[in-house]
């Protein structure tokens, strides 16, 4: 981490205690630098389209620091074309977070949690959010809401974060079971919810503006898949930040402007790129630790190895239909990848990274999630016997005091040293 | 048998196809099993489902949580059983949630009847509903809630108390509603409409979305007290517990259980010590106290039984301090204890039958043959600290394998107290490990710790992954001096972090032997933004404060 990274941060974490205003001005003024910058950006590859889509990403940041009331505190898998279409900004957890630990002061605002009695054994993302907000750094949103798609968390956090706010909350109850009768619950469950918005903020939606969201996400995961198609063939510079813009892009960006140009200019990264470079490739199951310095550098541009894919983004690249915008967004997350069974996620991985050429995966257990801890051992077996040799990593996306670095990091090079004399 | 876990299981279904439902709740010796077929960190209830489930034929599983979820995952994997099947439920109570779950049992209903080969029998459906209906004590009583409890655990609980104690966690408060009178006529879709709603009535667990109803489980007019129960790794009821602690005023006691026997020391200490904060006697027996009769001149002892010291204090009846003795307590309690009295006698030129009455505390207080009565250190600490310094509000004790944050009103009397948990990290034990590290000793590291240079942050919570950041920190040569600093900066956050946990507030005192380190003092001392009033011999507060409570016992 840059050394005037680390003296922010420690400015932060010196404020957040006491003068939580001066914390959330000083994140606020950093993450419109990274707007600017990201907008900005002079690369011409893959790295531009990462910088773009993160300047996107730092405007929701800094909208939900300035401007509380025109934001949505939403979990990562909810989906947001109706608040795009509203002209409302998402801001979810795993994207807070991950920003607060990559200005390294995320410890404060998790011993915070931990002091206020959140468990220790919480998602590291969903506490440092709720640390960020009982410290009073960031302020009441417009509303709270949550699937409860795909994880315990979302139920515990969400609904303790309305209530610290005295925000209004809604809940979109997601069945296990992909059914025709599930999509007409959630779709009723998601036109309640923007009933809500439209009297939280006294305007109508325009129905047309989120058919046009819609039409937005259908080009996006066009797009998507046609850059999927050629990445096995080719050798890309593809960060562990950039696989997690992937993510954003395909969930709470899905459907704005900067979700179809990163797209966009995705694929013409891929279609620019040269042949594999021999580099060992590696496909990433779950969330990436991209604050982590070590594990940057061993999956950066300099590093051993090329990371070719990750198992998120391919939540649900199924089809929408924008005349039908509400039902849409239901399939979307009753179709998940992360609803119901293990195997559903694990075989979807599998396919992804024989797609990606991958060598071997790392299934990356990130602290206090249950569900990818509980399939690890069986997506071990499976992807083994599919010929995928596959690395079991525990760590944390954004909290170091549950990571032992130096340990990782010999994981991992163990790791690539048994994939090299697999002859991979 | 088909086991189960969760209560919203629609266990009248099973028994109605001629299943016999059993609740899985069972303690497991390790996790070997399970580890291997899952992670570590995953809730120990479900860890010890996993390894149940592998013994068992039948098996009706809930989409309850993640980790059950996974639970199930991992025994359909696996294979082994006739019977597994998952049911998806909805986390709304709701007209269209009501119709879902209806859909789901009806569909469990398929299953069942295809596995038993038997029909829907309506009389004993009812008969089950009738039956599994809940009823609480007419007198007064204390609730386990929380998260569930395993069998053994529930009993030493209900030993340890004096009230009945009732099982209110979240698979204990199944109370499910008794079936309308037209049930007997209804038919069968309409009974399951019935069913389903009544299922989603019963008082919500904290997967729930609505979960303001779970009120009533505290608003009990007989409800004296509560034991807030929670499991390892599953993360529900922590986020109750922070609510429900600013929504009563009842007495609670939180502990923390893993689906393995419990070493009883330390929990019986907090039960205990529960017990005492509300002036309930313990139905466990106590020995009978010396009779003898209180005289001028008379001596009594208080005897700290720690896992690295055992201290003995020794006051008069204007309770002055006459001698005291701090041993090392080895690999047995009674000898650490036998040691100290040894010293004591010789320093007093006293027999031990000149000692009126003994009382002991401390982890190994149940094994000291000579006391005459005992008392959990946490209210011989408050006891302690409240006669060496009344104006103290909270005790900070870090000992050699605990540490305890208690917080005493104006009168000396506990109000609240906590303590870490299996877990080495903010204790003595962790200081005495990093030294080994550095190899240096304990007094060195006190001293060191206050002139550092560099600002290191020690960040992994786990003594064994900070021990290896310690050994990274020393191979990229950084001075002794500032990874001591890390180290005291990690202890000190830990237990500020406790102290807020706990509501503590100024002014502080430290006790244990933790407060002879200089550097974790200043530390701590600047994270709770206060001085530390600490004792000449902070190790033997419990000490004293037992001696007290043997002069006023008797």
């Amino acid at each position: 981490m840059k050394p005037y990274v680390e003296a922010l941060g420690k400015l932060v974490e010196s404020k957040a205690d006491a003068s939580p205003e001066a914390a959330r001005k000083l994140l606020a003024a950093a993450y419109s630098w990274v707007r600017f910058s990201g907008k900005h950006s002079f690369h011409r590859d893959v790295q531009a389209a990462y910088g773009h889509l993160n300047s996107a990403l730092a405007g929701t940041m800094v909208d939900s620091l300035r401007r509380p009331q025109e934001t949505v505190m939403v979990n990562i898998f909810f989906p947001c074309e109706m608040l795009h279409a509203m002209g409302i900004q998402p801001m979810f957890p795993e994207g807070m977070s991950a920003y607060v630990a990559c200005t390294a002061c995320q410890r404060v605002f998790a011993e915070k949690a931990e002091a206020n009695n959140v468990p220790e054994s919480l998602c590291s993302y969903h506490k440092t959010m709720l640390g960020i907000a009982e410290s009073g750094v960031l302020p009441k949103p417009l509303m709270v809401a949550n699937t409860t798609l795909a994880c315990d968390a979302n139920q515990l956090s969400f609904r303790r974060l309305a209530e610290f706010y005295d925000a209004p909350h809604s809940v979109i109850d997601i069945p296990d079971r992909e059914t025709d009768e599930a999509v007409e619950y959630v779709a009723k469950q998601l036109r309640d919810m923007t009933a809500m918005l439209e009297d939280l903020c006294r305007r109508k939606l325009d129905e047309n503006a989120l058919k046009e969201r819609l039409a937005s996400s259908k080009r996006s995961i066009a797009l998507y898949h046609q850059y999927l198609e050629k990445r096995g063939r080719v050798s890309l510079p593809s960060t562990m930040s950039g696989e997690l813009f992937s993510t954003i892009a395909l969930h709470v960006m899905l459907g704005r402007p900067e979700s179809e140009r990163y797209m966009e200019e995705l694929l013409q990264a891929v279609n620019a790129a040269p042949e594999p470079n021999g580099k060992t490739r590696i496909f990433w199951f779950h969330v990436l630790p991209n604050w982590q310095d070590s594990m940057n550098a061993l999956f950066g541009q300099k590093g051993s190895c090329e990371l070719v894919g990750s198992d998120l983004p391919w939540d649900f690249l199924g089809d929408v239909d924008p005349e039908r915008p509400f039902e849409s967004m239901a399939r979307r997350v009753v179709g998940s990848i992360n609803n119901g069974s293990a195997l559903r996620r694990v075989d979807t991985a599998i396919q992804a990274a024989k797609e990606a050429r991958a060598d071997g995966v790392i299934l990356f257990c990130h602290w206090g999630c249950k569900q990818t801890m509980g399939l690890s051992q069986i997506a071990k077996q499976r992807m083994e016997a599919a010929g995928l040799p596959t690395l079991v990593l525990d760590g944390d996306g954004c909290d170091a005091r549950n990571v032992a670095d130096g340990q990782m990091v010999t994981r991992v090079n163990a790791f690539l040293e048994q994939l090299e004399g697999l002859g991979a | 048998m088909i086991g189960y876990s969760c209560k919203y299981t629609p266990i009248e279904l099973l028994a109605a196809f001629g299943g016999k439902p059993e609740l899985l709740d069972q303690e497991e010796p390790d996790f070997e099993v399970a580890e291997t077929m899952t992670h570590a960190n995953l809730c120990c209830h479900a860890k010890a489902m996993i390894q149940e489930g592998t013994r068992l034929k039948e098996l009706v599983m809930m989409d309850c949580c993640d980790s059950l979820r996974r639970a199930c995952d991992v025994l359909e994997f696996t294979g082994g059983q006739d019977f597994l099947y998952m049911a998806d439920l909805p986390h709304e109570d709701n007209g269209c949630a009501v119709q879902r779950f209806k859909y789901e049992l009806l569909e469990l209903a398929k299953a069942c009847g295809a596995h038993y080969q038997t029909e829907f029998s309506r009389d004993v459906f009812l008969r089950a509903c009738r039956e599994n209906a809940k009823t609480l004590p007419e007198g007064p009583f204390l609730a386990v809630l929380g998260a569930r409890v395993s069998p053994p655990l529930l009993e030493l609980i209900q030993k340890e108390m004096a009230l009945p104690v009732v099982n209110l966690t979240c698979s204990g408060n199944r109370n499910l509603e008794e079936p309308p009178e037209e049930a007997a006529s209804m038919d069968f879709d309409a009974l399951m409409d019935w069913y389903a709603a009544a299922l989603l009535r019963m008082t919500p667990c904290m997967r729930m979305t609505g979960v303001s109803s779970r009120r009533a489980l505290i608003e009990h007019p007989h409800l004296k007290g509560i034991i807030y129960n929670t499991v390892k790794f599953c993360d529900f009821y922590g986020f109750d517990y922070a609510a429900l602690k600013e929504q009563t005023s009842l007495p609670i006691l939180k502990i923390e259980s893993d689906y393995m026997p419990m070493p009883s020391g330390q929990l019986s200490t907090r039960l205990e010590a529960f017990s005492e904060s509300f002036a309930l006697p313990r139905q466990a027996e106590r020995k009978p106290m010396k009779e003898t009769e209180k005289k001028t001149g008379a001596l009594y002892a208080g005897i700290d039984s720690g896992s690295t010291t055992t201290n003995m204090v020794v006051v008069n009846d204007r309770k002055e301090i006459q001698a005291w003795a701090i041993v090392r307590t080895g690999a047995k309690a009674q000898n650490g204890a036998k040691a100290a009295l040894d010293e004591i006698c010789g320093k007093l030129s006293i027999q031990p039958e000149d000692l009126t009455a003994i009382m002991a505390t401390g982890y190994g207080r149940g094994n000291i043959p000579f006391a005459t009565g005992t008392k959990t250190e946490i209210t011989c600490h408050a006891k302690g600290a409240h006669f060496l310094n009344p104006e103290i509000r909270t005790i900070v004790d870090i000992g050699g394998q605990d540490s305890k944050v208690i917080c005493l009103d104006s009168g000396g009397a506990v109000t609240n107290f906590i303590m870490n948990d299996k877990c080495a990290a903010g204790t003595g034990r962790f200081l005495e490990m990093m030294a080994r590290t550095l190899e240096l000793d304990l007094a060195d590291m006190s001293q060191r710790g206050l002139t550092w240079k560099k600002d290191l942050t020690i960040s992994s919570m786990c003594t064994v992954f900070a021990e290896s950041e310690v050994i990274s920190l020393i191979a990229d040569n950084h001075s002794d001096n500032d990874i001591i600093h890390g180290l005291n900066k990690s202890i000190a956050a830990k237990t500020a972090s406790m102290v807020s946990r706990a509501k503590g507030t100024a002014p502080f005192m430290m006790t244990g032997g933790v407060a002879r380190n200089l550097g974790v003092v200043r530390e701590l001392e600047s994270r709770l933004g206060s001085g530390l009033f600490i004792a000449e011999n902070p190790d033997l507060c419990g000490a004293l404060g037992a001696a007290l409570f043997a002069l006023e016992e008797l």
